[in-house]
């Protein structure tokens, strides 16, 4: 009787971990593509406007998605029943934008090839939080450890060997070492806290394309804040902006592609955690690249000890993702966190019930009765309408932008460029497909 | 039948709100030292 009823809900539990890995990797796919067009941007802008530029672009997809997948309706009834959650996705918006800046000040201190390997440490301060906060590898047993946090190690480890092998092992001079690595420390612990608040979230069955919207808030915000502080006033801000003209669709598409990859991450966060789903997900340095590599040249006329590394610190990268991969939580970490959901609910008067409906990936069933409404047709006409006037604003604002974009004078392999694209694509779509099919974007 | 007349107070209470919002502030005195 006991094994009856247990197998069909551990085979629920195993297709739920397999789906949030799948939308781990499919983020590591969408994040590196945002960095593509960011490439084509040319030098001239500062870094306060091109992060600006993106959040800008990152703002209106957080707004078009969630209403176009599920509704504006959906999303304001999530938020009014769990408005506490609308403070900590300001600040997670907050601790990604200030993360964000200080990655500015790490790569002119000391350079990519060392800052993005340092600020990838994120994911072990991940681990760290998952375990402390919400009990995740509770009651693990030691292969799931091994797996887990070996698979988080190599993935940093891999991060650092292919930073290494994009400076062609020739670190430049840096100027401000001891600032530089601060930075880019400060990146990843900001990076890494941030996802206390997603994980927070769906503990207590919160929609992600809900908890997205309110956490853009916080990220425009204050980049908002942080470039009109960084770039003199809101006078040579909007001067800045005017001259950035050509460039800025550039920015807004790669602000695009990241909600669709940060999206996916957040599934990840919901259905596998974020001790598992961070490090996988870290995977876009991989495919960031794949892009710099074979679409834009960058490591054409390299050393053949550069492409080894290139080579093992992929493989490295690979096997630390196929460990994580093949950890699945047990039954007694399923229970640890149980009981982080009754927290949570305790503390905050929620339904525990809801929220494990929510975490197994069934919407629950006020919300069922409120799309069962909305499906009525006035409702559901006025509910559309809306939603249609969000995303053809959307549509608008590029197409306004992409009528004064400039297209840089940049050599590309548009062979590759083909090949990339339609693999990313690929990946999102049928990832996106099994988690409309399994949760109906639950 | 879920009165959240006050639904910050639970916020201010909850230990783990202090630790991301001690690391926000922290990046802020970072930005402000390392401009």
């Amino acid at each position: 009787m006991a094994l009856e009823s247990s197998t069909p809900a551990s085979a629920r539990a195993r297709s739920l971990h397999t789906l949030g890995v799948a939308c781990a990797l499919a983020a590591g796919a969408g994040l590196g593509a945002a960095e593509a067009p960011t490439k084509l941007v040319t030098t001239g802008i500062s870094p306060f406007l091109i992060s600006l530029g993106m959040v800008a672009g990152v703002f209106v997809g957080r707004w078009t998605l969630p209403a176009v997948l599920k509704g504006t309706g959906f999303v304001f009834d999530d938020l009014r029943r769990r408005p506490h959650l609308m403070v900590w996705a300001v600040l997670a918006g907050g601790l990604w934008a200030v993360a964000n800046t200080l990655t500015v000040f790490a790569i002119r201190d000391v350079g990519l090839s060392i800052a993005f390997p340092l600020w990838n440490a994120n994911s072990l301060i991940g681990v760290l939080w998952g375990f402390v906060f919400f009990r995740e590898l509770r009651g693990a047993g030691r292969g799931a450890w091994v797996r887990v946090a070996g698979g988080a190690l190599a993935i940093v480890t891999g991060a650092v060997l292919l930073g290494y092998a994009s400076s062609q092992g020739l670190v430049s001079l840096a100027p401000r070492p001891v600032s530089g690595v601060a930075a880019a420390l400060g990146a990843a612990l900001l990076w890494g806290t941030m996802y206390i608040p997603y994980r927070k979230a769906y503990l207590s069955g919160m929609n992600p394309l809900s908890f997205v919207t309110v956490f853009t808030v916080g990220e425009v915000v204050t980049v908002l804040v942080l470039a009109v502080t960084f770039e003199g006033g809101w006078h040579a801000l909007g001067e800045a902006l005017a001259d950035a003209r050509p460039s800025l669709f550039w920015l807004f598409l790669g602000g695009f592609c990241w909600v669709i990859g940060d999206l996916f991450q957040q599934y990840a966060a919901k259905y596998v955690g974020i001790g598992r789903g961070i490090p996988l997900s870290n995977t876009n340095q991989l495919w960031g690249l794949a892009w710099g590599a074979l679409v834009f040249g960058e490591l054409s006329g390299s050393r053949p000890a550069a492409r080894v590394l290139v080579l093992v610190g992929s493989a490295v990268m690979i096997a630390g993702a196929v460990a994580i991969a093949g950890a699945a939580a047990s039954s007694e970490e399923h229970a640890a966190r149980s009981l982080a959901v009754a927290r949570e609910s305790t503390r905050y008067g929620l339904d525990a019930s809801e929220a494990e409906a929510s975490l197994a990936g069934i919407a629950f069933d006020r919300l069922v009765a409120v799309e069962a409404d909305s499906a009525k047709p006035k409702g559901w006409k006025r509910m559309r309408i809306g939603d249609a006037v969000i995303a053809a604003g959307a549509l608008g604002v590029f197409v306004w932008l992409g009528a004064s974009a400039r297209r840089p004078a940049l050599s590309l392999n548009v062979g590759w460029m083909i090949v990339l694209s339609a693999a990313t694509l690929a990946m999102l779509a049928s990832v996106g497909y099994l988690l409309w099919k399994r949760t109906g974007f639950a | 039948m879920r009165m959240r007349t006050s639904w910050l107070k639970p916020i201010l209470s909850d230990s783990h709100f202090w630790v991301p919002l001690g690391v926000f502030i922290l990046g802020i005195i970072l930005l402000l030292a390392l401009r």
